[in-house]
């Protein structure tokens, strides 16, 4: 098998494998006291104003009501459009919206791609509505990709207040993004689209030896390189994300006495308080040290 | 914008790092074009000696200068190992996802300075760019790492060395930053700057015992040891409890009985006991309030029963749960069914919010917000209001703890437009508001330059969006105006601010909490229970 190709599965392999690794130690965990910042998108129509459900008089005594449409409409602003960077700072976003709408679009492209050839695997031909979506998301996705992606290297390079801030990997990442996607769209400009991939694909899910030009192998290592750097950077932080949001953000969640989330916290009150500072040194555990009442005063 | 500040120059030996220019700070609105602003003054000969200040030279945290090489050394040793206790799963359960989640994904967009009022509010002083704190702690998270993540350490920018400075910086910067949590709210990623903030100041409470001696000391220390952090012992509150019926008899000629330690009341509430002391019109508004409203209510004598204040909020999780504990306590012993929270902004979030996960099994017990209650017994028709008798313009301060953290935005809106024909919000308002700068316990930390500080730097921008509130009228010295501050540290902040400013001499700037607005227009009751002749002469 090409060497690219045996690239191309470590990479995808190591990729899967890190988010997965990454998510679960996010998610693992213990159970951390409630930090939630309003607006909350799941609290529905008093969400406009940024209401909670502490503005019902005897909250605890109503049921709660969780308004998840109005969470996903949110989330699908926050992803598609990336509403809060739009909000908060336009000028970040007319880059950072091109990068990342590039981005879908390159998953979309490469989705389809696969999809493409899993047909020619099956021996059908990829039907031409297919082929000319390959080459709309292929083309639309690497051009919002790399103008945004130069965008942010020149945000990164002429803002005197993120000056001050950059490492070498902030400029890494993005030239990283410009090498992979700018090769891949002068390669397939080149050659007026994306039919020698679709061979690829096919020969990557059948996991059959693929043989391509070596303009299409350099850009298959590209690609794999970049995939296998990304869980190493700042830039896998779309898993890290939705536990932001839904785990600290929007945790709104409450604690009847007696429930799943109350015994996780009871867990929690057997650790250790390992701190060394006079007024908690040899405090037990932390319900013991919660209970011990009078604290002490030595500095 | 002042010079380009690296979070590795906080390892920079330096007499100071920043310093608040005389002068260099935005311009107050109108009528404050002309005013002198005289800034932070610098710290006497004895106190740059004795004391850390190599920051800003300004002094919150007051840590006496080492006098040794080797004990300077051991500080760092202890910083250090509460860096590891700060990432471990037992030591540092209560706030581990968070922290984590903050510290691996900023992407260092810089959005959040534009959130932040004090970065803002010095003049853009890169000192107090919120993503500096936030660095310099990740940078050094990073650096504790494993041997291979360590051959990054220049790729990936990891170059705060942790060196005395470093460390002595870090602990002051904690202590510029009032846990607003505006920037959080700006961040689209969802990394919480205040959240680190506090986390900074945890890890030196815990590991060093290096907190403001108003924030532990004087603060939860003597709460759970006297009753409360004003010092008042359980004798001493019955005695203002008594003071504040004659008060009333006195003033109003209503006889109305103030409940303490009535078991099986309906209601514990707790107020933040600094009211007691300074505003003694809040507790007796409240109690004119609810005996109107034929509640069934107490007070408690009990420790920590009578003040709901909890500052370990800001700067310690230990001394937040024994607070709490100690709250919950005195509530079980009455046997109430529920606990309602006075005016206090961060006792209504360490309470019911944050609180929420650590008042657990028979502690765990029912708590609403005053501000809700309010504005339950208006819309039942308990009590009504005659709100004419309220014909000056008011404002509003939202508590950050309250709006931003909490998400009670209404209910005390609706019990203000009732209440007060002339009411105007600030801009912005509500979860986008800012805080007074009194937030974190800055309001009650008084000592050397550092209410300079928090008065030229830290209330800036909401001493400016009062002014706004005002404008049509600010001129008009005939025509009083009251700042609604339904939070005691707010409170005590926009006291100092109002004072500060002379803003009573400039503008007629009054302030107070919300309860008693609603019994200056309380029907039933004698009018006057705002006395504007009594507030001009005390001015
Ligand atoms: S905290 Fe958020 S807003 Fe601030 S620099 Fe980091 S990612 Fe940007
Ligand atoms: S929490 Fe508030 S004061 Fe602190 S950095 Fe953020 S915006 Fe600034």
């Amino acid at each position: 098998m090409p060497l690219p190709q045996v690239l191309l599965y470590a990479a995808t392999l190591f990729f899967v494998g890190a988010a997965a690794v990454r998510g679960a130690r996010y998610a693992r965990q213990p159970a951390h006291l409630r930090w939630e910042l309003y607006p909350v998108a799941r609290e529905g129509a008093r969400a406009r104003h940024g209401g909670s459900r502490f503005e019902e008089p005897e909250h605890w005594a109503r049921p709660r009501r969780v308004d998840r449409v109005a969470e996903i409409r949110a989330m699908a602003a926050e992803i598609v459009l990336m509403a809060g960077v739009r909000r908060n700072n336009r000028a970040l976003w007319l880059s950072s919206w091109p990068f990342h709408a590039g981005v879908y679009l390159v998953v979309i492209w490469l989705v389809l791609l696969l999809l493409g050839g899993l047909l020619q695997a099956a021996g059908a031909a990829a039907p031409r509505a297919l082929l000319a979506a390959i080459d709309v998301a292929g083309f639309a996705g690497l051009g919002l990709g790399i103008a945004g992606a130069a965008g942010l290297l020149w945000r990164r390079v002429a803002d005197p207040a993120l000056r001050p801030y950059n490492a070498p990997a902030d400029h890494a990442n993005l030239v990283a993004w410009l090498l992979y996607l700018g090769w891949t769209a002068v390669v397939h400009v080149a050659s007026a689209g994306f039919a020698p991939l679709v061979a690829v694909a096919s020969a990557f899910v059948t996991l059959q030896p693929a043989s391509v030009a070596w303009p299409v192998a350099v850009e298959v290592v590209l690609g794999s390189l970049l995939l296998a750097y990304l869980p190493l950077t700042r830039m896998f932080h779309f898993v890290a994300k939705y536990f932001l949001y839904h785990d600290v953000r929007w945790d709104d969640r409450p604690n009847p006495r007696g429930g799943r989330l109350e015994r996780r916290l009871e867990q929690a009150m057997d650790f250790g308080v390992a701190w060394q500072a006079p007024h908690v040194r040899g405090a037990g555990t932390w319900g013991q040290a919660a209970a011990d009442g009078s604290g002490k005063v030595e500095r | 914008m002042s010079e380009p500040l690296r979070p590795r120059d906080l390892a920079r030996p330096a007499e100071q790092l920043a310093a608040i220019p005389d002068g260099g700070l935005p311009p107050l609105p109108h009528p404050y074009e002309d005013w002198p602003d005289p800034g932070v003054r610098p710290l006497s000969d004895e106190s740059r000696a004795r004391l850390e200040h190599s920051l800003d030279g300004v002094v919150g945290l007051k840590i006496p200068r080492p006098d040794s090489a080797a004990a300077r050394e051991a500080y760092v040793e202890q910083f250090l190992a509460g860096l590891d206790r700060l990432l471990d799963r037992e030591a540092n359960w209560t706030f581990l996802q968070p922290l984590v989640l903050s510290l691996e994904n900023c992407v260092k967009c810089n959005t959040c300075a534009d959130a932040c009022p004090i970065y803002e509010s010095s003049g853009r002083n890169e000192v107090y760019r919120p993503l500096l704190r936030a660095e310099t702690l990740r940078r050094l998270v990073h650096r504790r790492r494993g041997r291979l993540a360590r051959l990054f350490d220049r790729f990936a920018g990891n170059d705060v060395a942790a060196t005395w400075e470093t460390v002595v910086r870090l602990a002051d910067l904690s202590y510029r930053c009032t846990l607003c949590r505006r920037c959080a709210q700006s961040c689209a990623m969802g990394v919480d700057n205040g959240l680190i903030a506090r986390e900074i100041r945890k890890l030196f409470s815990q590991e060093l015992g290096w907190a403001p001696d108003e924030l532990h000391r004087d603060g939860t220390v003597k709460q759970l040891v006297a009753g409360s952090s004003t010092g008042m012992n359980p004798a001493g509150f019955r005695d203002t409890v008594e003071f504040a019926q004659e008060e009333i008899a006195e003033q109003l000629g209503m006889s109305i009985e103030i409940p303490v330690d009535r078991q099986g009341a309906d209601i514990l509430v707790l107020h933040n006991a600094g009211e007691f002391l300074s505003w003694p019109e809040n507790l007796q508004a409240f109690a004119i309030l609810f005996d109107r409203a034929g509640l069934s209510w107490t007070l408690s004598s009990e420790i920590a029963g009578y003040d709901s204040v909890n500052y370990g909020l800001f700067y310690d999780d230990v001394q937040l749960a024994r607070v709490g504990h100690a709250h919950a306590a005195a509530a079980r012993k009455l046997g109430v069914r529920k606990v309602v929270i006075g005016e206090c902004g961060h006792a209504h979030k360490a309470a019911m919010a944050v609180g929420d996960r650590t008042w657990l099994g028979e502690d765990n017990l029912p708590r609403e917000s005053c501000f809700t209650l309010i504005a339950q017994l208006l819309r039942e028709g308990r009590i009504e209001l005659e709100p004419g008798r309220n014909p000056f313009p008011v404002t509003l301060h939202d508590p950050c703890n309250v709006v931003r953290s909490m998400g009670i935005v209404e209910p005390q809106r609706e019990v203000i437009r009732a209440a007060c024909p002339r009411f105007r919000e600030m801009t912005p308002h509500g979860v986008d508001n800012y805080c007074c700068g009194g937030g974190s316990g800055f309001a009650v930390m008084s000592s050397l330059n550092f209410p300079d500080w928090r008065m030229a730097v830290a209330g800036r921008k909401k001493f400016a969006q009062i002014l706004d509130a005002f404008a049509p009228e600010i001129d008009d010295l005939e025509t009083p105006k009251y700042v609604c501050a339904p939070c005691s540290n707010c409170k005590g902040q926009i006291r100092d601010l109002l004072d500060h400013y002379q803003a009573w001499e400039r503008a007629r700037l009054h302030y107070g909490g919300l309860a008693e607005l609603v019994v200056n227009a309380l029907k039933g009751v004698p009018e006057g229970f705002l006395d504007w002749d009594e507030i001009a002469l005390a001015k």
